[in-house]
């Protein structure tokens, strides 16, 4: 697909899209001003229709979670929309290019959602650390609502939404759905069990939609442009453009937006290639929950279905490129710590376990472990995997579990030759 | 390190009137709502927010003592002690770890002489590595200097931070103290291969490392919107 345009981060081709005039001279607010033309159930078929898949992590899809919504007259309670800008997963960074380069469509977005689901209310739930980011949110809806696009009565339409920016203190675990609710609460975000979902009890006990932002900045061309539209990119089941977000060893790291169905090989070339020229060792397909791919498994076509049938996942879409100069070991390593510094400590297994996984492999790594430890590490990964409260348990599993399944030897020569052969970083 | 930089004062106590205020600015969300937006300007204001802060939250709000104190404790951003006057981050994420971050760490210890989440005792920089990424993977290995990013921080990037920082901090003192005196580098230790540590030898790397803000305005300048257009057309 020659010059494909993107259509969610638009200010890769348009500069200045984060100025309302720009955005609305480039067919900006048109999504919302098609959108109020129609019922509140014709756009969220559309949405359906489109096969939209939620870009926070789950990939479920967006219109049939709207439509878990219970009907407003047998539960007449406020519903409010929850909308999940917390992103931390680390190698993921595209919702912050969208908010800081893009907000008005995110907002649009938002305001489509609201439409359609019969909500007044919207939370923007913005990481603590992305101070600058809820800035630019909070002037982009200023801006809006000078315009009359946010407030009571929009575009004399009859019907109002307001939009609050709620920022988050630091905590991955607030991405999680629940967690995030408890946050909103101004509690501990302790995850909540489920049922009831947040469909039906969610924020302060109401019927609550939760979204990515990402995901909802689609919504604004489908809605204009139609289903089959958007249905035209991507693949039969990842329907859609998709945005990566790619670092480690590559070239050009950065935000990708493509027509999706790329496979891990086109998206390197796309990225300019392995960092130095080097060789591919190893790549992640959606952030550290993801299993580590070997590069064999580089001819992946990275969407939803085709990364969880190699045995890892499309997640967030953050690719991770390793080069041969990667120690598998460090790399599991780091991510351990990442998850016993963000495990909330609800559940024993998480809370433990990957404490117990930073110290096996931090004697590994520096060159203490024994024989038995690469088993042992297995053995806790796999303990904590499905006995976890909460997803962030079991995502602390697969790069360590997919580590030893691809590179034993790795593991064995940190035993043997007593210390790290890797030893640059 | 720009104007827009946030130096945090370097205060003991919190006033509580100014804890009121804050609060006042949220009366007209429900309480449980209110309660991180109160946190987050006590703690911009002050650096942290204290026992003495959480009761008057507490009463100001209407909620219990013990639930404020346990939100209070669960997130990382707000500090139960007062930190340095600047805040030095480096991420270990694992974007960053893979272009290498355990040499920066090493650089910012031989040279601030302080650990992972300490303060200078002077209470000027308190330094605190992450393994949670800070989201900006494209620029790894990142560094978060008084809420500025620094991308693709290098050896000798850092070094240069951690000059501009002891440029800031400690010329002013310096004039004061005779010349040649051991209170002249008391605290911040020169770069390796900056030679002789002599005042002049400092003030003359003017040439800092520039944020990315600046970064990210040169490059628009330079080759329109962004660093790397994405737009996908090599296929
Ligand atoms: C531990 C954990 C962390 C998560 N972090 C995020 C996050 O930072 N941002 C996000 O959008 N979704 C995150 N999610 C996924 C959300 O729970 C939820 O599935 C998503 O926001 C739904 O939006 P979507 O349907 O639009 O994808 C996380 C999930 C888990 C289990
Ligand atoms: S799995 Fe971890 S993050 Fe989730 S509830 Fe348990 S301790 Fe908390
Ligand atoms: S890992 Fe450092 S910014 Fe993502």
């Amino acid at each position: 697909m020659q010059g494909y345009q993107p259509t969610v981060l638009r200010n890769k081709a348009i500069s200045g899209i984060s100025a309302i005039d720009t955005y609305i001279a480039n067919g900006g607010y048109e999504g919302l001003k098609a959108a109020l033309t129609m019922t509140p159930e014709e756009v969220g078929k559309v949405v359906s229709d489109s096969g939209l898949r939620g870009r926070g992590g789950a990939g479920f899809p967006t219109g049939r979670k709207w439509s878990f919504l219970p009907p407003q007259n047998t539960n007449p309670r406020p519903r409010y929309l929850c909308v999940n800008a917390d992103e931390s997963e680390p190698g993921t960074f595209h919702d912050r290019e969208l908010i800081e380069q893009n907000p008005h469509q995110a907002i649009e977005g938002i305001l489509i959602t609201c439409y359609a689901t019969n909500i007044a209310r919207a939370f923007i739930y913005i990481r603590g650390e992305m101070k600058r980011g809820a800035v630019m949110l909070e002037q982009a809806i200023a801006e809006a609502r000078a315009h009359g696009f946010i407030g009571d009565n929009i575009l004399g339409s009859g019907y109002g939404v307001e939009i609050v920016v709620h920022r988050g203190a630091g905590a991955y675990i607030c991405g999680e759905e629940s967690a995030l609710l408890e946050s909103l609460e101004g509690k501990r975000g302790y995850p909540r069990l489920r049922p009831p979902f947040p469909a039906v009890s969610g924020l302060y006990a109401s019927p609550t939609v939760i979204n990515n932002i990402g995901t909802l900045a689609h919504v604004p061309p489908i809605v204009r442009h139609g289903a089959d539209w958007f249905k035209q990119f991507g693949t039969a089941k990842t329907p859609g453009p998709m945005i990566y977000s790619i670092s480690g060893h590559i070239e050009r790291p950065g935000n990708y937006e493509t027509p999706g169905g790329y496979t891990m090989n086109q998206l390197i070339a796309l990225a300019g290639g392995v960092r130095g020229g080097r060789k591919l060792k190893a790549f992640i397909p959606g952030g550290s929950s993801a299993a580590i791919l070997p590069a064999d498994q580089a001819d992946l076509v990275m969407d939803f279905d085709s990364c969880t049938a190699a045995g890892s996942m499309l997640g967030s879409s953050a690719v991770i490129v390793m080069d041969e100069t990667t120690c598998m070991v460090g790399a599991a390593l780091r991510m351990s710590e990442f998850y016993r510094e963000e495990s909330c400590g609800k559940c024993t297994p998480c809370r433990e376990g990957t404490y117990w996984l930073v110290q096996i492999l931090e004697r590994l790594e520096h060159g203490e472990g024994r024989m038995e430890d690469i088993d042992l590490v297995a053995s806790v990964a796999t303990n904590i995997a499905g006995k976890s409260f909460c997803l962030l348990g079991d995502s602390a599993a697969p790069c360590i579990v997919s580590g030893i399944k691809h590179w034993r030897a790795e593991y064995e020569a940190h035993v043997t030759q007593h210390g790290c052969p890797f030893r640059q970083h | 390190m720009s104007d827009q930089a946030h130096h945090y004062a370097v205060a003991r106590e919190i006033d509580l009137s100014r804890v009121r205020e804050i609060c006042d600015q949220y009366r007209n969300i429900s309480p449980e709502e209110a309660l991180m937006p109160v946190f987050q300007g006590i703690q911009e204001e002050y650096g942290f927010v204290n026992e003495a802060a959480c009761y008057e939250v507490a009463h100001q709000l209407n909620l219990s003592p013990t639930q404020v104190y346990s939100s209070l404790t669960f997130y990382w951003i707000y500090k139960w002690r007062p930190g340095g006057k600047h805040r030095l981050f480096l991420c270990e994420g694992s974007g960053c770890y893979t272009t290498g971050t355990t040499r920066l760490r090493r650089v910012v210890e031989e040279r601030l002489g302080i650990g992972a989440g300490e303060t200078t005792f002077d209470g000027k920089i308190t330094f605190q590595p992450f393994s949670t990424c800070m989201g900006a993977c494209e620029w790894s290995p990142l560094v978060e200097l008084d809420g500025e990013f620094y991308g693709f921080v290098d050896e000798a990037r850092m070094n240069q931070l951690i000059d501009e920082l002891n440029r800031q901090e400690y010329d002013a003192a310096d004039q004061l103290a005779a010349p040649g005196s051991d209170a002249q580098y008391a605290l911040v230790a020169p770069a390796p291969n900056s030679g002789d540590a002599s005042t002049a030898n400092v003030a003359q790397i003017s040439e800092r490392a520039p944020s990315l803000t600046e970064y990210e305005a040169e490059q628009t300048a330079q080759s329109g919107p962004q660093p790397n257009s994405g737009n996908a057309d090599t296929r």
